[in-house]
């Protein structure tokens, strides 16, 4: 049974039969309900390409939030949803069921603020040394933008962020990692965050990097 | 067609249309029709063999999976999701001869920051200290407090030890006591940690493996 608390007008809310109403972001959303059959190829392939981001975009969540805070998102979309579904298209390679994150092609920021020129990283040690030109004659820099870096480690499943790095005019970060106890791969991005955090940059890939085991932090091996 | 006695507030018994009434341990019940079943041989195989192996696993581990797994919103309870999570992930070998890949083992999932650079070094007198860092880019005033918890699983034994005493984030260790009972035993070790409240969890991390000294 369901129910029109306004009329025939109005919403509806319940179920009947396999149509459900419910409210949801302030919107009236009504739609099939119940057992399907089984799924297609294409749809066991979307399914897995949206799984795969997702679980991505969990870990990086606060990374995501600052580089789309501004995008030009669908009112009561989040920046997470926003992220998964440009990166749903963009962003995984492979036929399934052998499907795979294309990092070089993942999108973690946009914006009006230009991306960061010439920016490189080298693992040295322990040390992710990032660099970059400040580019300040570009149409939209300003002096107090800060670079964001992300380093994801897809084996891990986590990730070392810097939401509020350097300025633009340091052109230079190092940021040190803890301790590696095991071998694992640091995909490496960079952006620009506006300093009032009201504009970001497009997000530049730096490359894949070997993070090999190496002695502790506190000096026991 | 079914038949009321003792009037319509009384017991149904037979069937009208999808409803059938019983008599079942001295309680008057009402139930729907059987539907039609999966028949064994439509299930196959392999999935119930890997359906055994995980649960028999996992089951003891309850007691951390029922922290590690609290916040799943969809409706399975924790020990169901942990299984359907870590089957795909955590089986290696072929029908019938399948095994658990600890390394792959998920006991716990969430958002809190999880463990980093953890190392499991075993030492006499059956301890198992584990160690971990904490990144220079956290916020340890936002997570400095959070417990760790630690889970050792004996093989030979084929039994869970659980651990959350009092170790938080900042110690960078914890020593978990086991028992003599243990010794040369190999034991698996996996790591998460909870916040004081108890309401945000990290995702677990396999520490490694190590022999009971």
């Amino acid at each position: 049974m369901a129910e029109l608390p306004n009329g025939i007008t109005g919403v509806f809310i319940g179920r009947i039969g396999n149509i459900v109403g419910y409210m949801l972001n302030g919107k009236n959303i009504i739609r099939n309900i119940g057992k399907t059959g089984p799924h297609n190829d294409n749809q066991k392939a979307n399914e897995t390409k949206l799984g795969i981001i997702s679980a991505l975009a969990k870990v990086i969540d606060e990374f995501l939030a600052y580089g789309f805070k501004n995008s030009k998102r669908k009112p009561g979309l989040s920046t997470r949803s926003y992220a998964i579904g440009l990166n749903k298209k963009v962003a995984v390679k492979g036929k399934y069921p052998r499907q795979k994150i294309d990092f070089k092609r993942l999108i973690v920021s946009e914006g009006n603020v230009p991306a960061p020129k010439n920016a490189a990283v080298k693992l040295s040690g322990r040390n992710l040394e990032f660099s970059w030109q400040a580019d300040l004659d570009a149409d939209g820099a300003d002096e107090g933008d800060q670079v964001m870096l992300l380093a994801y480690l897809p084996e891990g499943k986590k990730a070392i962020k810097v939401l509020s790095g350097a300025r633009r005019t340091e052109e230079f970060q190092q940021l040190q990692l803890p301790a590696s106890t095991k071998d694992y791969t640091i995909e490496v991005y960079i952006s620009y965050i506006s300093d009032d955090r009201s504009a970001a940059s497009p997000s530049v890939y730096l490359g894949k990097h070997n993070w090999t085991k190496n002695a502790k932090a506190n000096g026991n091996n | 067609m079914g038949t009321i006695d003792h009037g319509i507030l009384g017991e149904v018994s037979g069937k009208t249309g999808p409803i059938v009434g019983a008599r079942s341990r001295g309680q008057n019940t009402i139930r729907s029709t059987a539907r039609k079943r999966r028949l064994k041989s439509d299930i196959p195989q392999s999935q119930t063999y890997k359906l055994g192996l995980m649960s028999s696993f996992l089951a003891g581990a309850q007691k951390a999976i029922n922290i590690g797994f609290a916040n799943n919103k969809k409706k399975l309870d924790p020990l169901n999701s942990a299984i359907r999570l870590n089957i795909p992930l955590a089986i290696t070998g072929r029908k019938p001869n399948y095994a658990i890949d600890y390394s792959k083992i998920v006991l716990s999932t969430g958002k809190r920051e999880p463990a980093w650079s953890e190392d499991l070094i075993m030492e006499p007198g059956f301890k198992a200290t584990i160690t971990w860092e904490v990144p220079e880019t956290v916020k340890l005033k936002a997570i400095g407090k959070d417990i760790a918890h630690l889970l050792a699983y004996d093989t030979t034994q084929k039994k869970f030890i659980f651990y959350a005493a009092n170790a938080e984030r900042t110690s960078l260790s914890c020593t978990m006591q086991l028992l003599e009972i243990m010794k040369d035993h190999v034991i698996h070790v996996w790591i998460f940690f909870v916040s004081p409240d108890g309401k945000t969890v990290s995702n677990s991390d396999y520490v490694g493996a190590g022999t009971v000294i």
